[in-house]
């Protein structure tokens, strides 16, 4: 029994000295020459040999630094969890901007304020005015800006060119415009709009358009937030679900829609089968290899309606792939460096290549979004989140999750009529409402 | 008589029963009832599970959780595929089980593989797999279904009772709320058949045969032998598989995830909880209330597997 013990009480002194002995030294010295970035994408995606090429690059200017790439994935925040609660963060870690923002409200992301008021790498402007139009902006926490955008991705329609011309048909700008495409598709045996009904995220794209093609944001966010006298049974409200159930009553979209599970509509698409695909601009890069040779593809922005000129119809919805540095950081100095470098209109064009738009200016467009710069330039103006609203604070996030999104998703699956979608959102968002002030009672 | 001394605590603490089974306890301490402990703590709090502090806000997760009508839709479910997917899944568990048992049945090793094989598949796998033979366009369900009723339709015809052709069908499985939970149901059940009948059959392999070759000669039909011999004194291996399933089902999400992501309101606790704590496409990152939730799911398996093992057991039977 005694013996037992004591060799119970050996394996544990043995392991203690382990554990001391291999634990890594993370210190301020032992990284001053390393800069560990935690990445969005998985090691086989296209931006992978990019970012690794970029460190490499970084890396040559920078003699003994060590550039690490870390392959987090899109859950690259569960990744980093452990290490932002034991106040270990990485020097920079890179999500959608709309996905860092938790961060932010956290006040776990370092501001880059003096930094983007200081010189950009390759041109003698702040290094804030190298981006696209007022893109910063909608990554400002408390009047600090913490994200760098790097890649731009909007939602448009899609078209086939081949189509078009076939048809004779031009970019609709307004929805009159659209549904007579629509028509056209229709009458030559061709389903106008391809839509995989089980992604709610697309399903959504189209209320959320079509509100801020007949309200003003701000009215939105008023509504939502369930200032007195609002209503989702307002006209422009009512309006903007009777133009979404227009194409549903008129067959529209693809046959079976309702249960078509992603990608299986981008496919149909595609094939030709359908006319219209309602995405965001990450689609050339999604479909390159599914694409027909020689398929040529276009695009235009989601229409105005021409009985509400004084809605935010302008607003493109946008969002954009951004790097942020934690608070806590071993090696900010360098970890600003390497994004600015990453920002630069040389890296840009690297960028280009894997056909994702850059949030530079001057930093180019691939071939496959041309046209694209136009809708980031006035006299269009930038949204981001769902119906211009979503992301502005939690708990306008809180009201999407528990208020509109499934209301919407059913609304464009056919669920409700416009009437009734209108009535259930208020009917939903009242409810929301009372609970919220009774837990906060 | 044998009177045993009392024995001090400590004594009995260093009992080589408890020296060996330290370590293990240790392990399990450190890796489960600390964690377990640590949740409970945090559904206490509101946190987003990235700041190293968390802030008290004692019951209110579990307040707000009780108001929320999603939470309860998504309880509800859980409970919609523990007893329709249960009920399904014993059913033809059973039945096949019994008729696999009959060494007398033709291929009975191809079937069982065949029934066991969905089970080696990993949940993703079979997830993407229905996905195609769910899909409303081309998929394999409405494809069989539009041969079967062309046969039907064509044997009408030939009969006089039918006119005209029939057209596809076209049912859209995943495409509503009601058709999306049936749909995963099927799914679910024919993923999970092969493991208990497994299960079963070697339950049905422990009843001697003699029994079965005493009521064959009172008379008794195949059928009366399974009801009043085999039913019965399965019920051990019955009560345990039935308690994994039931535990299976209110634990379910890989599924229920690949499948449909919690949409057309077939969420569960599992899938629900990490939508709102994780999902970086709902983007709420709420670890305090989605682990409120998660202590809700616990409380819920040890409430149904207690009572339920506590039911089954009243009565013992034996042979």
């Amino acid at each position: 029994m005694k013996g037992l013990l004591k060799g119970l009480a050996v394996v544990a002194v043995l392991f203690a000295v382990a554990v001391l002995l291999f634990h890594e030294k993370d210190t301020v010295a032992g990284r001053a020459n390393r800069l560990e970035i935690f990445y969005m994408y998985n090691e086989g995606e296209p931006q992978s040999d990019w970012v690794l090429d970029a460190a490499e690059r970084f890396g040559k200017l920078h003699p003994g630094l060590d550039v690490e790439v870390i392959f987090a994935g899109r859950d690259v925040l569960e990744k980093i969890r452990p290490r932002l609660i034991m106040d270990n963060p990485p020097d920079i870690v890179n999500q959608g901007g709309d996905i860092l923002r938790v961060l932010m409200e956290d006040g776990l992301l370092e501001p880059l304020d003096d930094a983007l008021a200081s010189p950009a790498m390759d041109r003698d402007i702040p290094w804030g005015d190298t981006f696209v139009g007022h893109l910063q902006d909608l990554y400002t926490f408390e009047g600090h800006r913490c994200q760098i955008p790097v890649g731009l991705f909007c939602n448009v329609i899609f078209y086939n060119k081949d189509q078009f011309e076939r048809f004779g048909l031009e970019k609709p700008r307004t929805w009159k415009e659209f549904l007579n495409v629509c028509q056209v598709f229709k009458d030559n045996g061709i389903e106008p709009i391809a839509a995989d009904g089980t992604e709610r995220g697309y399903n959504i794209m189209w209320i959320s358009a079509m509100l801020t093609r007949t309200a003003k944001i701000a009215h939105i966010k008023e509504t939502a937030l369930g200032k007195e006298g609002t209503s989702w049974t307002e006209e422009p409200f009512v309006e903007a679900a009777k133009l979404v159930g227009e194409l549903l009553d008129k067959g529209y979209i693809m046959k079976g829609y309702k249960a078509s599970k992603w990608p299986a509509a981008q496919i149909r698409w595609a094939q030709g089968k359908c006319g219209l695909l309602y995405n965001g601009t990450w689609i050339p890069k999604e479909m390159k290899e599914k694409l027909p040779k020689g398929f040529r593809m276009g695009m235009f922005r989601f229409p105005v309606v021409a009985a509400f000129p004084d809605a935010d119809g302008m607003k493109q919805n946008i969002g954009a792939e951004c790097y942020a540095i934690p608070k806590g950081a071993k090696n900010k100095a360098r970890a600003v460096e390497f994004l600015k470098f990453i920002t630069t209109r040389s890296e840009c064009k690297q960028y280009i290549k894997m056909d994702i738009a850059p949030a530079v200016v001057g930093g180019g467009m691939p071939e496959s979004l041309a046209g694209l710069d136009e809708l980031l330039m006035p006299p269009y103006g930038f949204m981001r989140g769902v119906a211009g609203i979503s992301a502005d604070s939690p708990e306008l996030q809180e009201w999407y999750r528990q208020v509109a999104r499934d209301i919407w998703n059913d609304a464009f699956l056919g669920k409700y009529t416009p009437d009734q979608m209108c009535r259930k959102m208020d009917e939903v968002q009242k409810r929301f409402h009372e609970r919220k002030e009774a837990l906060e009672k | 008589m044998i009177v045993r001394g009392k024995q001090s605590w400590w004594k009995s603490l260093a009992s080589p029963a408890m020296v060996l089974l330290a370590p293990a306890v240790l392990l399990y301490t450190l890796f489960f009832v600390w964690p377990a402990a640590q949740a409970f703590w945090v559904s206490l709090n509101k946190w987003s599970g990235f700041a190293p502090k968390m802030q008290w806000i004692g019951l209110a997760n579990f307040r707000e959780l009780w108001y929320e009508t999603k939470f309860w839709r998504a309880i509800l479910n859980n409970f919609i595929f523990m007893f329709g997917g249960g009920a399904a899944t014993f059913t033809f568990a059973l039945v096949f089980a019994a008729a696999l048992s009959n060494r007398k049945f033709p291929g009975r090793r191809f079937f069982k593989t065949v029934l066991f094989a969905p089970y080696v598949v990993s949940v993703v796998g079979i997830a993407i797999l229905w996905t195609f033979v769910y899909d409303p366009n081309w998929g394999l369900a409405n494809g069989l279904l539009s041969g079967a009723g062309k046969v039907i339709v064509s044997l009408l015809q030939q009969v006089g009772l039918a006119q005209g052709s029939t057209g596809a069908v076209s049912i859209e499985w995943l495409g509503s709320p009601a058709m999306a939970i049936v749909s995963l149901v099927i799914v679910m059940v024919w993923g999970g058949i092969g493991f208990y009948l497994v299960l079963l059959m070697a339950g049905i392999d422990r009843i001697p045969d003699d029994l079965y070759e005493a009521a064959r000669i009172d008379g008794a039909t195949e059928l009366q032998n399974f009801f009043h011999i085999t039913l019965p004194l399965l019920k051990d291996v019955l009560v345990v598989a039935i308690s994994i399933y039931i535990i299976g089902s209110l634990k379910t999400f890989g599924l229920i995830w690949a499948m449909t992501r919690g949409g057309q309101s077939t969420h569960v606790m599992g899938t629900y909880m990490y939508e709102v704590a994780f999902d970086p496409q709902t983007m709420t990152f709420r670890m305090g209330y989605g682990t409120a939730m998660t202590v809700i799911l616990f409380f819920l398996v040890v409430l149904m597997t207690f009572s339920f093992n506590r039911i089954m057991r009243r009565t013992k039977i034996e042979y």
